[in-house]
């Protein structure tokens, strides 16, 4: 063993060099590092959709720190993620946000005591008043774009139970419209109470809310849409959480601006759901102007 | 932590919340020396409630048989066993209920099942408590002893869940004190599920929220009896509402068993939840468990229990048991007849307290029968 150990070639010095100048082409720093989130103007396409898109390489990457939400019950006494690598672009109409973060496992599915890897990110609604950095507070409320990976999983009970089988059910069987509705109070309460969490348009892997405080996550009703998604790559997790501008008046994100963006990261396999998440203060973000 | 009274531990403790009783609160008696275990009422809630996709392991109502059964996989021996020893002094709790044993960081002392921890509902069914050896079992009393423990959820007027639910998508019917998971509001948290000691609320891996039984309020809210009640075939349960015990009322049947003969005792009181199941505790069980299970006064609703052929009005109760569809608040025995009554006094039904015993010849010469005794 030794021998064998002994006759192995040792890479030399610049073999390495060309090596990390490789990774770091690999994970696309071409947009270098930034002291803050800087959301740059994209003359194409804005990859609302696609968090691996070459358009991200251009972005400047800004490394935030997470601690885990030890303020009110229940807690995350330990932290899972410390950091989370961010970038945004914008194209004067959307602005998004590109999460990255290490994780080892892919945890897609919920049931029972199982619990989806997730993450979101938050933005002042007002320009005058910086609202708490946890969810906003009474007065002050903060609009969130949420992800869950468990979203994007499209067989949940499939996956988690391969071997069951075929179970007749009646709201499933029963005919579309009254029929179906009336099965489905019965039977699929969250649906027919139209959960947003549950019944998302078109499968969405995000959801947009308003919040003013802990526990006060409701719906937006429409006050802006969001898009997203999520790849999750050899320990990585890559997400991209899009939402409209909105009004350029009165919104916060217009391009020129400079404002603020928060994160939550939530690791499944950690136990962390709702209060339970690794958190940041309030990040600097600002949206570049000029352009069309 | 607001402080708040919880009569069946005698005191007052800490609650998220101040407290605020329902106008009315929904309440049930099972005894449990007349259960079966036919699971007539666990398939009533299933088909009525929980047929629905992702609810497969649900089941709202459980039979269970104790010492050794559990839906979920150990969900009373888990909680006793992480609150630790804890002591009455008389009728007065001197330990600490799961809300103010939390440990930092957490609202409430809690753990989650597994989602395997539902997978085997009649695990430990049918089995006692010890070895039968030779002969034994002719002995009487008999010394292994096993019984069936029928629970739903007890609506408590100091709910876990609720206290858990980080945003208070839980909430407490006003009108008849029913805990409901609003399903529009729950974001799939499973804090209730970890909260709740009973383990009565259930995660939905199809819709990614929880739910849990409404005590048939669409039922209830007309006057009728929940599904689990109206299918009992043992007629072990008893469904109305019950006061608090300073405003007792003696023609209240729920009311009477609990608060004035103190016969029904609640399920794990020591936790300080409140429920508002109460049992007749089995009349064959060791004192130390029943103590364990249903606090400090069971043996003594035990002992109440072995002397009801003897109590006029008691066993007119009981026969009243099952009799109707109707909730009947109130209930009048008069003679060998007992009554149920609305609460304008109008009769519901009558029922004898003695069924009257026929005896008809061997030989029935009309038809030149001979019968035959089967029971």
């Amino acid at each position: 063993m030794t021998s064998k150990h002994r006759s192995a070639p040792r890479p030399r010095g610049w073999v390495w060099l060309v090596g990390l100048l490789a990774a770091a082409a690999s994970v696309g720093c071409g947009g270098g590092r930034a002291d803050h989130v800087i959301a740059r103007r994209v003359e194409g396409e804005l990859p609302r959709m696609d968090p691996v898109a070459a358009a991200w390489d251009d972005a400047p990457e800004f490394e935030a720190t997470l601690q885990p939400q030890n303020v009110v019950a229940p807690q995350l006494a330990e932290g899972s993620v410390s950091r989370v690598r961010v970038r945004a672009l914008h194209d004067g109409t959307w602005v998004a946000v590109r999460l990255e973060w290490d994780d080892a496992t892919d945890d897609h599915n919920v049931t029972t005591s199982t619990f989806s890897d997730a993450c979101a990110v938050q933005f002042p609604t007002g320009r005058e008043v910086r609202p708490s950095p946890m969810m906003g507070n009474d007065g002050a409320p903060v609009d969130i774009v949420y992800f869950r990976a468990a979203w994007q999983t499209t067989d949940n009970m499939g996956e988690l139970y391969p071997n069951m089988p075929p179970i007749y059910h009646p709201a499933e069987a029963a005919a579309e419209g009254e029929p179906r509705e009336q099965m489905a109070l019965q039977y699929q309460p969250a649906t027919h109470a139209g959960n947003p969490t549950v019944v998302r348009p078109d499968g969405a892997s995000v959801v947009a809310f308003s919040a003013a405080g802990f526990g006060s996550l409701s719906p937006t009703e429409g006050h802006f849409a969001v898009q997203g998604h999520g790849e999750y790559r050899e320990g990585h997790w890559y997400v991209v959480l899009a939402r409209e501008i909105g009004d350029a008046s009165s919104a916060p994100l217009a391009p020129g601006q400079r404002t603020a963006v928060a994160v939550a990261i939530w690791n499944g396999s950690h136990g962390e759901v709702g209060s339970r998440k690794n958190r940041s203060d309030w990040l600097d973000l600002e949206i570049e102007g000029g352009g069309s | 932590m607001a402080r708040v009274y919880n009569w069946q531990i005698g005191r007052e403790m800490d609650y998220p919340y101040d407290e605020h009783r329902p106008e009315r609160q929904w309440a049930g008696v099972f005894d449990i020396n007349k259960c079966i275990a036919c699971q007539t009422c666990t398939i009533a809630c299933k088909t009525t409630w929980t047929s629905g996709p992702g609810q497969e392991h649900m089941f709202w109502n459980n039979v269970e048989t104790k010492p050794y059964g559990f839906f979920p996989m150990g969900y009373d021996v888990r909680i006793l066993d992480a609150l630790g020893p804890q002591d009455w002094q008389g009728e007065r709790y001197a330990g600490q209920t799961i809300f103010e044993a939390a440990p930092s960081g957490e609202r409430i002392l809690g753990w989650r099942p597994d989602d395997e921890d539902y997978a085997h509902p009649n695990l430990g069914e049918d089995e006692i408590k010890g070895r039968i050896d030779r002969g034994v079992a002719y002995a009487i009393p008999h010394e292994s002893w096993m019984y069936y423990l029928a629970r739903t959820c007890n609506h408590c007027t100091y709910p876990g869940c609720l206290a858990s639910c980080p945003r208070q998508s839980i909430y407490k019917r006003e009108e008849d004190g029913i805990v409901l998971v609003d399903q529009s509001r729950c974001r799939g948290y499973q804090e209730c599920v970890r909260g709740c000691p009973y383990k009565k609320v259930f995660f939905n891996p199809h819709s990614g929220v929880s739910e849990k039984c409404i005590g048939c309020y669409p039922r209830f809210e007309t006057g009728e009896v929940s599904a689990c009640f109206a299918a009992c075939i043992g007629k072990i349960r008893l469904q109305g509402w019950i006061s608090k015990p300073d405003q007792a009322r003696e023609d209240n049947p729920i009311d009477y068993l609990v608060h004035i003969r103190k016969v029904a005792v609640p399920f794990m009181p020591q936790l300080g939840l409140e429920p508002n199941l109460y049992y007749v505790p089995p009349i064959h069980v060791p004192d130390f468990f029943l103590r364990q299970m249903f606090g400090p006064t069971a043996p003594r609703a035990a002992e109440t229990y072995r002397h009801v052929r003897d109590d006029v009005t008691l066993r007119g109760l009981f026969c009243l048991f099952g009799s109707t569809d109707r909730v009947f608040p109130r209930f009048r025995v008069d003679g060998d007849v007992a009554m149920a009554l609305e609460e304008d006094g109008t009769e519901i039904l009558r029922v004898p307290v003695t069924e009257p015993t026929i005896v008809r010849p061997e030989t029935e010469r009309l038809y030149q029968i001979r019968r035959v005794n089967t029971p």
